[in-house]
């Protein structure tokens, strides 16, 4: 690798400070209110990934990819056991946020689109074998399953048919929550910014 | 996990008196075993295993709540799998015109025992630990604080950020913010709610930080009062440990076996 001359943090660089270890709980928090606000006003998306991002924001891809994993758990072992499969792909959306923003794909609203696609489709490739392993390739959203059902009726082939189902639901999902992170870390005080960076 | 406080060492029923990581260790041999083995027989005897250990704990009726869940989800595989399943050949029963194959429906059995068996093992774990059982013991077992901290304290946070929300949506109404209208004007609704909402949460942990910084929570020489025992707890981390070893050797080993 080239080396470079500029003295910025690296994009991995990631200190387990007492900040950092309340911010993942408040994220997984995040993480649960969004969806259930999500589900309580019947909105065609998940939304139960804006704390990873925000964690992932403010302080960094390890720490998006811990809030995202423990969330999964902690959900898994509270309200819906079968969540906790789906560990694996917030640990992949904490990583893949954390990255973006560091290089600058959060900087204005004309890029946050772009970073949504790149997310929705990390997200889409790790969820897609666990969603044939133990949906048959559904995801649970009726008319993300309906879409999968008329692939599956034309012969598309279960793994095909299954990442387009998980990738149409997730890229208005990662997009939507991408703009909502977008616009909440615009808002936030400054001090709360800082207060994550040594 | 229940909030209320388990009564240590005077435990009511047998199911208390396995420690929390042998729970756990039980739900990752499940979800071990339904990830690699895709067999009709094995998702069968696993399902019925975890019947009778969600029966034999008494609590069978906690755990039918929590497939309410998922029924929805169940059905939909049923008819997706059963109506176009790739290997349908056999047509097992016609409703309606509509043809349900066999190989489907049998496939969609396999995958609704694999979703059962994990909700049923989850439950085990949920429904006989306490939250505060859950902290002491892992910490005893030598799990960092810090850990133990962050896993613990959603539990703790949770409560908080409904408690906030409600406040928030209080204020709102009474500003003229209507959360009941058509899809646009909910998404709209949303903004002003969630972005103070997530604001108030991220300083509410940054104080809460401070605070723990100050009462020295980094300081090396905590001491944990009282020792939690289980019934023979070492043994069975040791045989559940074994027994995920063995899942995934057997996998390994019938895969060689295919190539020789």
């Amino acid at each position: 690798m080239q080396a470079k001359k500029t003295t910025a943090p690296s994009v991995w660089k990631f200190k387990l400070s007492t900040q950092v270890l309340v911010l993942i709980p408040a994220a997984v928090g995040i993480n649960y209110v969004a969806k259930a606000f999500a589900e309580g006003l019947k909105l065609p998306l998940w939304l139960g990934s804006l704390g990873t991002y925000l964690a992932s924001m403010l302080a960094g891809p390890i720490a998006g990819a811990i809030s995202g994993f423990i969330n999964n758990i902690i959900y898994g072992l509270t309200l819906s056991p079968i969540s906790t499969i789906y560990s694996i792909t917030s640990i992949g959306i904490g990583i893949a946020v954390g990255w973006l923003f560091r290089k600058g794909w959060f900087s204005s609203a004309k890029k946050v689109w772009i970073a949504g696609i790149i997310i929705a489709l990390v997200s889409a490739i790790i969820s897609t074998p666990l969603n044939v392993i133990f949906y048959g390739g559904q995801t649970g959203v009726v008319w993300g399953d309906a879409l999968f059902a008329g692939l599956v009726a034309h012969s598309t082939p279960v793994w095909i048919a299954s990442f387009i189902d998980e990738f149409v639901l997730d890229l208005l999902d990662k997009i939507v929550v991408g703009y909502l992170a977008y616009l909440i870390y615009k808002q936030l005080p400054q001090k709360l910014i800082y207060s994550f960076k040594d | 996990m229940s909030n209320a406080e388990s009564s240590v060492g005077i435990r009511s029923s047998w199911a208390q008196n396995v420690d929390p990581v042998t729970k756990l260790l039980l739900i990752a041999c499940v979800l071990l075993g339904s990830l690699l083995y895709k067999s009709l027989s094995y998702s069968l005897i696993v399902l019925g295993l975890s019947v009778m250990l969600v029966v034999a704990a008494r609590i069978g009726r906690k755990a039918l709540k929590l497939i309410a869940f998922s029924l929805l989800l169940i059905a939909t595989i049923v008819v997706i799998q059963g109506l176009l399943y790739p290997l349908n050949q056999t047509v097992a029963v016609t409703i309606f015109g509509l043809h349900f194959y066999r190989e489907g429906l049998l496939y969609a059995l396999m995958l609704s025992s694999r979703l059962l068996s994990i909700i049923f093992v989850t439950s085990f774990f949920i429904f006989t630990t306490t939250i505060g059982e859950n902290t002491h013991y892992l910490e005893q077992i030598g799990v960092p604080y810090h850990t133990v901290y962050v896993l613990i304290s959603v539990c703790y946070i949770l409560p908080q950020i409904n408690q906030n929300m409600h406040h928030i949506q209080v204020a709102q109404r009474a500003r003229g913010v209507n959360p009941q209208s058509n899809v646009a004007q909910r998404v709209r609704a949303i903004v002003p709610i969630l972005v103070p909402l997530i604001t108030k949460t991220l300083m509410q942990s940054v104080e809460r930080s401070t605070a723990l910084q100050l009462r020295g929570f980094n300081n090396p020489h905590r001491k944990l009062t009282g020792e939690l025992t289980y019934y023979q707890a070492e043994n069975a981390h040791r045989g559940l440990i074994l027994l995920a070893v063995l899942i995934i050797g057997w996998k390994i080993w019938t895969i060689i076996s295919k190539l020789i």
